[in-house]
């Protein structure tokens, strides 16, 4: 094997695991199975419904309404009132849990790989450097 | 072949030492901008309402990263201000109080930390008996270095006390190529209090 081609394969091997603490990866999630058909269809039906009987329910209170303000003026808008949808909440995002004092604790981690990187890129170029310059 | 090879090391080597160099470079921003707040903050009300967050109630927390104490140990040439906090930004920017552990000089163990690489470089060279001094908003502190362990990163090593106690703690070995597996923990007596 050619130097060059050894000093680099080198360089990637002892690299990597210092890097990879300093970079992420994109890792494609595996496919989701497909959830089965009458699971589907049952939901389907659900949505259908309840969007029927919020509609029945507002335009019932919606003609309610509008038989009052007729009788105190006359009728500008026929248009009918949006229906609103509450959604639930978004669940708060669960947080980190900050390292603090309790009985018998580890030191906290002051462990950094900073300096190792600081020297690996230096040895990197400057071998880089050499390999171009020859 | 060979040149493209040599780029491509440049180029690698290149990134790593931009990451390097501006983790480095945002820590002494950071550094000094923690001092320069301190320094502002003489009066100690001033330093009280800067640090403080109201949470409802009596309860208060200290804001992560606000100045919270200065460190003078005159042995080892060591004058670094104390920031709340030991997760990356704020050791990045100084020597981190541990949350829930007692502030300099108060009943219980005051924990600081900080990276060997940077703010706690020479504490390898402090040694049993040496003087630190700490500094909060609420009273100056003189301590004497009493234990000098090593310990293991995963080991316990923090133990509260009645008695005021002062324990730095930064890895071990200070000179080491890579993640260090040890933790160097030095633990400092109350001398006197001085107001």
């Amino acid at each position: 094997m050619r130097i060059p081609t050894l000093s680099f394969i080198l360089a990637a091997v002892l690299a990597a695991p210092s890097a990879s603490a300093q970079f992420t990866g994109l890792v494609t999630p595996p496919p989701r199975p497909a959830p089965p058909v009458e699971l589907v269809a049952q939901a389907g039906d659900v949505a259908a419904d309840t969007t029927a009987a919020a509609r029945m329910t507002d335009m019932k209170a919606w003609v309610d309404s509008a038989a009052v303000a007729v009788a105190a003026q006359a009728p500008a808008d026929t248009a009918t009132p949006p229906v609103v949808i509450e959604t639930p909440a978004a669940a708060p995002a669960a947080q980190e849990e900050a390292p603090a004092f309790r009985e018998g604790a580890p030191a906290p981690d002051t462990a950094t790989p900073l300096p190792a990187l600081l020297l690996l890129g230096a040895a990197l170029v400057a071998g880089g450097a050499a390999l171009r310059r020859r | 072949m060979r040149r493209r090879v040599g780029a491509l090391l440049c180029l690698a080597g290149g990134a790593l030492l931009l990451h390097a160099g501006s983790t480095y470079a945002r820590g002494a921003l950071a550094r000094s901008e923690a001092r320069a707040a301190w320094e502002r903050a003489e009066a100690r009300r001033a330093v009280r309402d800067a640090r403080l967050i109201d949470v409802g109630g009596d309860a208060e927390i200290v804001r992560l990263g606000a100045p919270v104490a200065r460190l003078i140990i005159p042995s080892i040439g060591l004058d670094e201000i104390v920031v709340e906090g030991v997760g990356d930004d704020e050791l990045n920017a100084g020597p981190g109080h541990l949350p829930g552990s007692a502030m300099p000089g108060g009943p219980g163990n005051a924990v600081i930390s900080a990276h060997r690489d940077r703010h706690f470089a020479p504490l390898g060279d402090l040694q049993v008996g040496d003087t630190v001094y700490t500094e909060t908003g609420a009273q100056r502190a003189t301590w004497i270095v009493s234990k000098r362990r090593v310990v293991g990163a995963g080991k316990p090593a923090l133990f509260s006390s009645d008695e005021p106690v002062l324990t730095l703690t930064t890895c071990w070995p200070i000179r080491y190529f890579g993640t260090a597996p040890d933790r160097l923990i030095l633990e400092a007596k109350r001398m006197r209090h001085e107001g």
